[in-house]
């Protein structure tokens, strides 16, 4: 029975979210539909109080055994405490209805200050850490060792090139070098290669690239990503995947 | 309004009787093929390299709450994983972005273990929640590897923006890492920083792979046979737009209609 | 020598961009800008917005992407609300709540626009992971997943929201988004099931992903990352943010183009180099 009533919530609450895919207009299915996802709004709310708990709770037990580094937690405990105290301060709506608003987020309000001056420059730092490493990763990962690796470097370049408009500015200075060679003659004005890629040549060709081979490419992803999604979808509501809560073989 | 989304209805019932027709014929004891995954392969000699090093796997199931199917596909993998874990008396440590998905997976762990049978070596403070908050959580995770120094990585389900921050510290920590993810955008970041990855549907087959169940292999030859199906009606679609054949391109405006 | 730059260390790399970046901020230079197409898109779709029209902005973004995606962010909302516009603000990520006080401190307010009026602030409403069922419930009944406004005006006493029920009642949603829940989530509920038309702000790195997007009908317009608010402030001929930081971004990708070169460099001297 314990593994069964899993089973049957996911399939009713599944079953039901489809049939009002379908038949929206009848009141019953699009009422219950209504009904699991206010419940579903409500498990996530509480579900942050789980995750606040249980992150208190193993917290103060690393604090209570000593265990190396428990500074660092009791640091963790502390910053929670201040936090939680200026951002949950509240008030009632003013024309006296049950609403209450949380106004220790509000602009202006320590609670937000504290948002501010330390979790938005701390989010930042760490996500700047990824231009870093792109570079490092392409210094290191970016190598033509064969033929495939040459035609993924030049398209990374060009593509690369493109985005910025320092890749026209380049190129257009690079036409210009060439125009001025002692025999006037140049091949891309020869050839009308300017009336095809216009006043920005790189642009349009990183364009022209990310629009027909990696759009195509994108698609058969996401299209082979999408069908492994539906059959992922039918099997959990049909049980026969039941690995996500232990269930094991089906 | 049922009629608005017949070509909707049409494609689901032809994905469900594909699915459960495949199933009956593994019923029957024909063993689909399925070709290898290089990913899946090598799970097995990054479980054995940790025990060998005497190093921690870490596992980490994505940035997805429990209502992301990806997340749903870690954690299927992580129930083999984890059992595999189990049996070479590994430890494996999963850092968690969200509480659910930290009380889900800490069951299939338990499970794994118990299937093992060792339920004594079962660890529940090896899988625990860090924090709702994506740099945190990524924060946390880099600390963990550059303490523990695992020996394996083990990436899988919905990754964003911290994905080359996460593989570029475990390649500088010497891990081997295993990737996989539906992101297409996170894709060519773990091809680059991982000794493998698993691309897109991949991850969905891979529970499947792992399980060696019949059904679970059925679904995989079913997904493979709707997609050729798709493929066969893609191609009719534009041969007939190309012709401008009217009855063929009416037939692909209303079955690909939203 | 060569030996020694095959084990480069990767810290003279990160030392070296950050000295570069350094002086692309310090010492910025104006660049021409050429509009994507895409971007254009994204233009047209707003200005043909008409006086009264309804739409929906959402900023589902944190701080670490705010600086590529909130540019356009403001560009765009500038342009919605010069075309007379009535805009309302949401957001599913907690992290997006600022920069809608943001956006209004900054456009909104010296616009001279009323709030309640001509832009509402619905303020956050958490939804979980994918925001399935905030989105769902909006496409259905706005007023039941935000009953008041975010500073607790009751949704019945809001002007600018009077004869609004759902989101078939707004002719755009503009959706700024750098992760989940954001634009694939809109697509899937919003678009999928309610047809509202979308214009997208995303990241640089995930503006691929959407491309399919907006070569079908699901999305009408797309600004990518930093340079696509470039490309917006250049239409609306309103420098901003984006202009700014479009020279340091530009040095950025040259160096790594550099590095590229650099190692392949190494890699051809050490195969040229290799003792038998």
């Amino acid at each position: 029975m314990r593994r069964q009533i899993p089973l049957i919530i996911v399939f009713i609450s599944g079953f039901t979210m489809m049939l009002d895919y379908f038949f929206p207009s009848l009141p019953v299915v699009h009422g219950t539909r209504e009904l699991f996802l206010n419940w579903s709004r409500v498990a996530f709310s509480f579900a942050m109080l789980l995750g606040v708990f249980t992150l208190l709770l193993s917290n103060l037990k690393k604090i209570a055994l000593q265990q190396s580094g428990w500074i660092f937690n009791a640091v963790l405990i502390l910053s929670f405490a201040v936090t939680f105290f200026f951002a949950a301060q509240y008030k009632m709506t003013p024309s006296g209805s049950t609403w209450i608003t949380i106004k220790g987020t509000q602009v202006g309000q320590t609670g937000y200050q504290i948002f501010q001056t330390v979790y938005t420059p701390l989010s930042s730092s760490i996500f700047a850490l990824v231009a870093f490493f792109i570079a490092s990763a392409a210094f290191r990962a970016f190598r033509a060792k064969n033929i495939e690796a040459v035609l993924l470097l030049s398209a990374a370049i060009v593509v690369m090139l493109g985005s910025i408009p320092f890749g026209d500015l380049l190129f257009n200075a690079f036409l210009s070098k060439i125009s001025s060679i002692p025999f006037g003659f140049s091949l891309y004005n020869a050839l009308h290669l300017s009336q095809i890629f216009g006043e920005h040549p790189v642009s349009w060709l990183s364009n022209q690239i990310q629009q027909i081979p990696m759009l195509a490419a994108q698609r058969a992803i996401n299209f082979g990503a999408a069908i492994g999604m539906v059959f992922m979808s039918i099997k959990i509501l049909t049980g026969i995947d039941r690995s996500y809560f232990g269930g094991g073989e089906s | 309004m049922f009629l608005e989304h017949l070509n909707v209805f049409i494609t689901m019932v032809l994905s469900t009787a594909t699915l459960f027709y495949f199933i009956s014929t593994s019923k029957k004891g024909t063993f689909p093929f399925i070709r290898s995954l290089p990913g899946l392969a090598a799970m097995d000699e990054a479980i054995g390299r940790a025990t060998e090093h005497g190093k921690p796997v870490l596992f980490l199931s994505g940035l997805g709450d429990v209502d992301n199917i990806q997340t749903l596909a870690a954690l299927s993998i992580l129930s083999r994983v984890s059992e595999k874990a189990a049996q070479y008396d590994t430890p494996l440590i999963m850092p968690n972005i969200s509480s659910v998905t930290m009380v889900t997976a800490q069951e299939v762990v338990k499970e794994s273990h118990l299937r093992a049978g060792r339920p004594d070596t079962y660890q529940p403070d090896n899988i625990y929640y860090v924090s709702d908050e994506q740099f945190a959580f990524v924060a946390h995770t880099n600390g963990v590897m550059e303490r523990l120094r695992p020996a394996a990585n083990i990436y899988m389900g919905a990754f964003y923006g911290e994905s080359l921050i996460l593989a570029e510290t475990g390649h500088a920590t010497g891990a081997i890492q295993i990737a996989g993810t539906a992101e297409t955008s996170q894709i060519p970041f773990f091809v680059v920083a991982c000794d493998y990855c698993l691309i897109g549907e991949e991850l969905y087959a891979a529970s499947a792979y792992l399980s060696k169940d019949p059904k679970q292999m059925a679904s995989i030859q079913g997904q493979d046979a709707l997609r050729v199906l798709m493929f066969a009606i893609i191609l009719i679609g534009c041969i007939g737009s190309t012709m401008n054949f009217e009855p063929i391109t009416h037939f692909m405006s209303w079955f690909l209609a939203g | 020598m060569i030996e020694k730059l095959q084990h480069f260390d990767r810290r003279w790399i990160f030392l070296t961009l950050f000295i570069v970046l350094c002086l692309a901020v310090i010492h910025p230079f104006q660049l021409p800008i050429a509009v994507e197409p895409f971007v254009q898109k994204a233009y047209n779709a707003i200005e043909a917005l008409k006086p009264g029209d309804q739409i929906l902005m959402a900023f589902d973004y944190g701080p670490s992407t705010a600086p590529e995606v909130h540019p356009a962010a403001l560009a765009m909302l500038r342009h919605a609300l010069s075309r007379g516009a009535k805009v309302d603000m949401f957001t599913l990520w907690n992290e997006g709540y600022p920069y809608i006080q943001d956006a209004i401190d900054k456009v909104c307010i010296p616009m001279g626009k009323k709030k309640n009026v001509d832009y509402v602030n619905l303020g956050f409403k958490w939804g979980g992971q994918s925001g399935a069922g905030v989105i769902e419930g909006m496409g259905s009944n706005l007023k039941a997943v935000f009953p008041v406004t975010d500073d607790g005006t009751p949704y019945d006493s809001v002007p600018a929201l009077q004869g609004v029920r759902n989101f078939h009642d707004f002719k755009l949603l503009l959706s700024v988004s750098a992760g989940t829940p954001g634009i694939d989530e809109y697509v899937r509920y919003a678009n999928a099931r309610y047809q509202i038309p979308i214009v997208s702000v995303v990241t640089r790195v995930s503006a691929p992903k959407e491309f399919p997007y907006v070569t079908g009908t699901q999305i009408v317009g797309l600004c990518a990352g930093l340079v696509g608010g470039a490309e917006y402030e250049e239409l609306m001929h309103h420098p901003g943010a984006g202009t700014a930081g479009l020279f340091a971004l530009s040095v950025a990708n040259m160096a790594v183009i550099a590095f590229i070169i650099f190692g392949n460099a190494i890699y051809f001297l050490g195969k040229g180099t290799k003792k038998p």
